[in-house]
């Protein structure tokens, strides 16, 4: 009997002609819409692009770095800097400081007004130092720590006093102590949760005009009673992404004419890419801060050799490490090799003529040899006089990839000279254990760590070596601790760079730390739309200054 | 029988959500590292940890993090019986206002990219089931399963790249562009959603697609199909009629676990698109430990996932009727 057989006919697909026009209709429509805002704005409105997310807009909300981003368009501080970082008259037109250092006195400049139409005085400074450290805002950290009072001696003449004579740190910190305007924070008992309109009425170049939370872009216009002038462009259009790359592909495509993050610049691996599209310049400057540094654990290691020993060993290790493998791939290769002095060339002070770091493995093995401290089990790894391995752990704050890929790197670079450097695997994954072993604790053997702009700006890196208050470091030598308050203490820039001339000094015959890299920092931008930007160190052209300098292109 | 039947399974779905505000509380303080650092920033967070442990400390219990974990949580259910969500250490807003914000947005990409990806998915999944060993089945088997095995993230950069860059179509990110309004703004809504929905609806196609396809050819076999053919139906019927009806309730189950999943899998997407929906919010809170917001978050995305498997269950019921008859649970 035959069995009964299935058969499947095919069914046709019919997708109808009209469905196909319809979708294709459908994209072209779309696609001829305007992309973006450029044809609205005109050109003489910069569009700037940032990965540090602004919403919502207002000026104490975020806290603490990614409101400078926006604070800096509407608000000045009594001083500024010029591109290398040398200060410069702002709201004050001029300032002494006190003989004994504890004091400033600054003259203000008259015709300043609030974007509201009302004249900014004395009293608004006193209210803005007062106000930051009754509601302990972050963006004061720089100066609240010394910060002792304000006195208004006359409406445009106030003397702000420290607890301690740091009056040439002081004046260079206070270039982001911007000044709000008493009338409209006076009333405002929780300014984190301030919405007002007003909220973002400040007295500089730039006057806020709205914000779009959908777009996630903000505007800001040209300000054209500002002290200073009138910027040289109408408008800056501020606008979020959520990503660097597709923030760098707005910017080669050109949606945006510049990125603008305070003290985020690209990374290196991004240049080669950048250098390649048309009308982007790298805006490539170097670094303030130490991008990576080398800190000893003074405890740990001399409880495994004696003073004179560990002194050698730091000898050992910085001719070991091999800098340029790091610059070339931290950076892609923007950077150079540091000094034995530590503090970066665009640092006050800076002294150029202390020799540079040298990646010496002859001489790094010759030390360790001369010590005594020999391969005797043969090994491969050199022991100590009394038998143990010349063994540790090095520490990287894991929250920081690149420290981790360099501690990685810098172990190889210590085993080829026989030492047992190996990462620090108790803290791999643990980051609460990270930051204990780093700050709290100090029982690292070698932490591979960084020295902020702040840092080199307030005690030239001692922050990040010293054990002394105010600092997290293992070092405690006193000519260290005393040298370093010298920087910090400095009553006037003469002294401030006498001083960090000196610590240079001792960081280049001691090396209680190492510069792994100075780095150039990227902060690209377009050419096409502008020229003469004003690209400031360390920061980019995320400055005052490039807001008079540019220039539209024909 | 049916109203029993949903009322048992919502009882079970009412379990489950208090099941999850307590995992979600408890894995999420499980998480390494202080909310802390990032409402002081990192600088002045380390500055306090190696000099001013005690400020810290203040800080910590001004935020009452330094409460026991199951007080903590208790404080967290009073504030949520109050229908409080809190309010987020990182962006500084009450947390409701915040997610009903991005809310909308994520859903403007996943509901249109779940209904095409439906619609689509089993249209054709049915279609070259129906066909399998064809021709037309191998060319949609092999791209989709391709397109299936591709990385969210990797779709998303691919478009933007093609569609966004070089081709200069579509916007390259974002969800509108500043200063547009009324029907302006539509439009151009519209224009930034392309890319992100066609990539999500890409996606959903592709595992639509293969679950369908799959469900078809298994039950070509039955006895119901032959039945069909045997009454002297058309092809067209017995596909759409009597096996489409039959072979959608994996697809159902698998859009509704599914729905959950895309707003993880809408993350990436989100972020490589700059949208700001809720996968980017959830992202930021993770990184900021701003468990007030986790907690809001997870809890949004847990009700949104509960309540697409009840409206599943309660779909099954239709289609199937054998649950309405009760022969099954």
């Amino acid at each position: 009997m035959e069995r009964c057989k299935l058969v499947i006919e095919p069914i046709k697909l019919k997708v109808g002609r009209g469905t196909a026009y319809v979708l294709v209709a459908s994209l072209v429509l779309l696609a001829t819409v305007p992309l973006s805002s450029a044809e609205e704005t005109g050109n003489s409105t910069v569009k700037a692009g940032t990965i540090s997310s602004f919403d919502p807009m207002n000026l104490f909300k975020y806290r603490p770095w990614n409101a400078v981003n926006y604070i800096g368009f509407t608000h000045v501080g009594l001083v500024r800097y010029d591109e290398h970082l040398n200060i410069l008259p702002c709201l004050a037109k001029d300032w002494k400081i006190s003989d004994d250092g504890r004091s400033i006195t600054f003259d203000l400049v008259e015709d300043a007004r609030w974007h509201d139409g009302k004249p900014v005085t004395a009293d608004d400074v006193k209210f803005t130092f007062e106000y930051n450290k009754e509601h302990d805002l972050s963006i004061a950290y720089l100066y609240k720590k010394y910060y002792d009072r304000v006195e208004v001696n006359s409406d445009h003449t106030a003397t702000l006093y420290a607890t301690e004579p740091i009056g040439a740190t002081l004046l260079t910190s206070l270039q982001s102590a911007y000044i709000i305007p008493k009338h409209i924070w006076e009333n405002v008992a929780d300014p984190e949760k301030y919405d007002g309109k007003d909220g973002m009425v400040g007295c500089g170049p730039f006057v806020f005009q709205r914000y779009d939370p959908v777009a996630a872009e903000a505007e800001f216009g040209a300000n054209p009673d500002f002290f200073l002038g009138k910027p040289s462009v109408d408008a800056v259009n501020y606008k979020y992404y959520r990503t660097m790359d597709s923030m760098l592909l707005a910017l080669e495509k050109g949606d945006i004419d510049t990125t603008l993050d305070y003290y985020m610049p690209v990374p290196g691996v991004y240049a080669a890419t950048l250098a390649d599209a048309k009308d982007v310049s790298l805006g490539s400057v170097p670094d303030v801060g130490v991008l990576l540094n080398l800190e000893f654990g003074y405890t740990q290691f001399l409880k495994m050799m004696n003073e004179s020993q560990f002194k050698k060993l730091r000898e050992a290790v910085s001719y070991a490490v091999d800098y340029q493998e790091i610059v070339d791939m931290i950076s892609a290769g923007y950077g150079e090799v540091p000094s034995r002095g530590y503090v970066p060339p665009t640092a006050i002070g800076h002294n150029p003529d202390i020799p540079k770091l040298e990646h010496n493995l002859t001489k790094a093995n010759q030390i360790l040899d001369d010590l005594g401290f020999l391969d005797t089990n043969k090994d491969g790894v050199r022991n100590l006089p009394d038998g143990s391995e010349l063994s540790f752990s090095v520490t990287p704050p894991t929250w920081k990839q690149d420290n981790v890929r360099a501690t990685e790197v810098i172990c190889n670079q210590l085993s080829d000279a026989g030492m047992d450097a190996h990462v620090d695997k108790e803290v791999m994954g643990n980051e609460d254990l990270c930051e204990q072993r780093i700050f709290k604790d100090r029982d690292y053997y070698i932490c591979i760590y960084y020295s902020t702009p702040y840092s080199i700006l307030y005690d030239g890196g001692g922050v990040n070596c010293a054990n002394m208050t105010g600092s997290d470091g293992t070092c405690s030598d006193p000519k260290l601790i005393g040298l370093v308050e010298d920087v910090r203490y400095s009553k006037t820039l003469e002294a401030r760079s006498k001083a960090v001339k000196a610590l240079q000094e001792y960081y280049s015959d001691e090396l209680p730390m190492i510069a792994l890299e100075w780095a150039s920092v990227l902060f690209p931008y377009r050419t096409d739309r502008f020229g003469n930007w004003t690209i400031q160190d360390g920061y980019g052209n995320m400055n005052m200054n490039t807001w008079f300098s540019l220039e539209e292109e024909a | 029988m049916i109203g029993i039947l949903l009322f048992r399974k919502f009882l079970r779905y009412i379990i489950t959500f208090l099941a999850m505000i307590a995992l979600i509380f408890f894995i999420s303080h499980l998480m390494p590292g202080s909310p802390l650092k990032n409402i002081l920033g990192e600088e002045t967070y380390f500055r306090m940890l190696s000099q001013n442990p005690e400020t810290l400390e203040e800080l910590n219990k001004e935020y009452g993090l330094n409460r026991p974990l199951v007080e903590q949580f208790i404080i967290y259910l009073t504030a949520l019986l109050n229908a409080d969500l809190g309010y987020s250490y990182k962006y500084r807003q009450p947390i409701s206002e915040l997610i009903l914000f991005r809310l909308k947005w994520t859903l403007l990409l996943l509901l249109p990219s779940t209904v095409l990806g439906a619609m689509l998915g089993a249209f054709f999944g049915a279609l070259t089931g129906w066909n399998h060993r064809s021709g037309l089945d191998s060319i949609f088997t092999s791209w989709l399963l391709f397109v299936y095995s591709m990385p969210h993230y990797w779709l998303a950069m691919l478009f933007v790249l093609v569609f966004a860059f070089h081709l200069n179509l579509f916007p390259l990110s974002g969800i509108c562009s500043a200063g547009s309004q009324g029907f302006q703004r539509l439009v151009d809504i519209l224009v930034h959603m392309a890319l992100p929905v066609s990539v999500l609806t890409s996606l959903n196609v592709s595992y639509n697609y293969l679950i369908m396809r799959g469900s078809v050819v298994q039950i070509m076999g039955e006895g119901f199909v032959l039945t069909a053919r045997a009454k002297g139906l058309m092809e067209r019927d017995v596909l759409f009629r009597h096996v489409l009806r039959n072979a959608m309730l994996p697809l159902v189950t698998v859009i509704a676990l599914d729905f959950g999943f895309m707003v993880s899998g809408a993350l990436l997407v989100e972020i490589v698109f700059s949208w700001g929906g809720m996968g980017t919010l959830v992202y930021d809170a993770v990184m900021a430990r701003d468990y007030p917001l986790l907690h809001g978050s997870f809890l949004v995305i847990a009700c949104c996932v509960l309540a697409a498997n009840f409206i599943a269950d309660v779909l099954y019921v239709v289609l199937d009727p054998r649950l309405r008859a009760g022969e099954t649970t």
